[in-house]
């Protein structure tokens, strides 16, 4: 689908009028000269802007211009080829490249200003002209210029417009670097430090190596001692420096790292973004089709489209579609606003169920460190009465003698019994002694354990509450907002149907009397 | 309207300056616009046409009505033009972000 350029009163360039001094000073700054004047002319433009007779070129090749036309054209004759780049006298052609700061392309000649915002103003030409024509050279119109500056969706948003190039050249590139290059500056400035923690380091090693071997050269014990201290502190140093070093590489490497990280998470919901965009596009793009497919009469639709171009001004079908976008845009804000109030509405109810489950875990601790001692003690006279429990047995079964060939059945029958009785009093004890190092555990890290969860739930209750409440109540504020400007409208709207309603019965009312 | 805001294309991963952003979002609305428009027409019949050309003077609210009871599944028309042209947008903030991509590593060895 292509838009061309709006034929507003706004936009005068489009519709064809000639632009006057003051309003090509104040749309293109940049483009008049210091002089004040105005911007000359191509040979073929006319006194109303050149759209009036158009030369023909049957041939499809633009003819020679002529020595006169090169020098009205460019300021001099051109035939070096460097006309277009500058005049032989200094002056500087309409290609050369600019001295200053370069010309923002939105300013360049053949750009087309910002049309009118002001949308009950300004007409909408797409429906009723359909495809713009392909700029035609032969023609050399005020036409072709016009579609020069058509928007199409490709310019747009597609692979060769300004648009691209703005947000190629301003866009994701510069966060990307911004952010490496701060980084890399913080860098920068660390690594004159970096050096000279190294140089430290490098110049304690050398001291320590240095007393490390004087140390066994004396041979009074007295001094061999007091050289043992000078090598400890050294090394100490060494230590420290070292140390300091390592925090040193450790910021700068931090640093880059963090950069990478901010950079691939940002990359990572942009991309998620555009997945879920996409999706979403996808879908409608499905619906439409499905809904053109129903469409079957296609001469209906053509008749109707052609009674709305002729009947309909543009600049009231511009209104309905305002109006149709404005009510879409609120319609979305607040399907926006209730997601977030429900997010938040979420986050409340985590909160309030961390502060719950924060209660019960403390509560939980108490008990225990509170049980643990007389658990202690219990299961300590246990394990006490067990052991010899199993002493007992263990000294039974040692005389257990060997069978004899008379009282087979009666030792077997004995051994098993007893090897079973001496198995589950090793399992109990082993139980008791995996429960008395559980309440062993519970008395050494429960306090630990109760200070954490503590915090945990006095930053849930004065911080994480708060803050979530706060946001919930924003939230419901905005949506209430939107769903009152809704409503008003919803009410509006109920009023005009039982208007048109109203209106039909009491005409068929009166038709039918 | 707000169907495009800078929030959104910072989510894309596109920032612009002011002037950048005038014009996308100009250049957004006229086609949002056109194309809404275009859809609604397609679905309405000669008669629906010719009362629609009647009401040009009717009062916003009672336009809107008529497009709710007159345009067949006229939220989803509108709905969807609104995501098949943010969907256009997020295919090339891909290419721009690919694009921008591959010049990146210049700056590697900084």
């Amino acid at each position: 689908m292509s838009v061309e350029a709006p034929e507003t009163p706004s936009n005068p360039q489009a519709a064809g009028q000639q632009l006057t001094p003051e309003q090509v000073a104040q749309m293109f700054p940049d483009l008049q000269d210091p002089g004040g004047a105005p911007i000359p002319r191509a040979p073929f433009e006319g006194a109303d802007g050149g759209s009036a007779e158009p030369p023909s070129y049957p041939d499809g090749e633009l003819p020679e211009l002529t020595a006169a036309e090169r020098v009205a054209l460019y300021g001099n004759d051109g035939t070096d080829g460097s006309a277009a780049l500058g005049g032989r006298d200094g002056t500087a052609g309409p290609l050369a490249p600019a001295s200053g700061p370069p010309t923002p392309y939105w300013l360049r000649p053949g750009r087309q200003p910002l049309p009118d915002r002001n949308p009950v103003t300004k007409p909408l030409p797409a429906v009723r002209s359909g495809r713009p024509k392909a700029p035609d050279i032969r023609s050399g119109s005020a036409d072709s210029h016009d579609t020069e500056v058509a928007y199409t969706d490709r310019e747009l948003l597609g692979k060769s417009h300004r648009v691209k190039v703005a947000i190629e050249d301003r866009a994701v590139k510069r966060v990307t670097r911004w952010e490496r290059i701060k980084a890399k500056v913080g860098n920068a400035l660390d690594r004159p430090g970096e050096k000279r923690l190294q140089r430290r380091v490098d110049r304690a090693q050398d001291a320590l190596n240095a007393r490390k071997a004087h140390q066994n050269i004396a041979k009074s014990a007295l001094i061999r001692d007091r050289r043992q201290g000078a090598v400890t502190s050294a090394e100490g140093k060494v230590t420290d420096r070292k140390a300091a070093l390592q925090a040193r590489r450790d910021r700068i490497v931090g640093r880059t790292k963090t950069a990478d990280k901010n950079i691939e998470a940002r990359k990572r919901a942009r991309n998620g973004t555009i997945e879920g965009l996409k999706k979403q596009s996808a879908e409608a793009k499905a619906r439409k089709a499905l809904r053109q497919e129903l469409r079957n009469d296609s001469a209906g639709r053509r008749e109707a489209k052609k009674i709305v171009n002729e009947k309909i001004s543009a600049g009231n079908l511009q209104r309905v579609g305002t109006l149709i976008l404005t009510a879409e845009a609120s319609r979305r804000r607040l399907s926006g606003a209730e997601y977030h109030e429900q997010v938040a509405a979420g986050r409340v109810r985590a909160t309030l169920s961390g502060i719950a489950e924060s209660q019960k875990s403390i509560a939980l601790l108490e008990r225990e460190s509170a049980e643990a001692p007389g658990r202690i003690n219990d299961i300590g006279g246990r394990l006490d009465t067990i052991g010899r429990e199993a002493a007992a047995l263990g000294s039974q079964l040692d005389a257990l003698h060997p069978p004899g060939p008379e009282d087979d059945a009666d030792y077997a029958s004995r051994y098993a019994d007893l090897r079973s009785q001496f198995e589950r009093v090793q399992m109990e004890q082993q139980g008791f002694r995996n429960d008395l190092a559980h309440q062993r555990d519970i008395v050494t890290n429960n306090p630990e354990r109760l200070t954490r969860v503590n915090g945990r739930l006095t930053r849930l209750q004065t911080e994480a509450l708060p803050a979530h409440q706060q946001q919930a109540e924003a939230a419901s504020r905005s949506a209430d907002a939107f769903r009152g400007w809704d409503k008003e409208h919803q009410n509006d709207r109920d009023v005009a149907i039982h208007d048109t309603l109203y209106a039909d019965k009491k005409t068929k009312r009166r038709r039918s009397i | 309207m707000a169907l495009l805001s800078r929030t959104l294309l910072s989510d894309l991963g596109i920032e612009m300056a002011d002037q950048d952003y005038a014009l996308l979002e100009e250049h957004f609305e006229t086609t949002l616009r056109n194309r809404v428009i275009n859809e609604v027409v397609e679905g309405l019949s000669p008669e629906q046409a010719e009362e629609l050309a009647t009401m040009q003077n009717e009062s916003d609210e009672r336009l809107m009505e008529w497009l709710l009871a007159n345009v067949p599944d006229f939220s989803d028309v509108v709905s969807d033009e609104v995501d098949i042209l943010l969907g256009e947008l997020a295919d090339n903030s891909e290419a721009f972000n690919s694009s921008s991509a591959d010049s990146t590593p210049e700056d590697e060895h900084f």
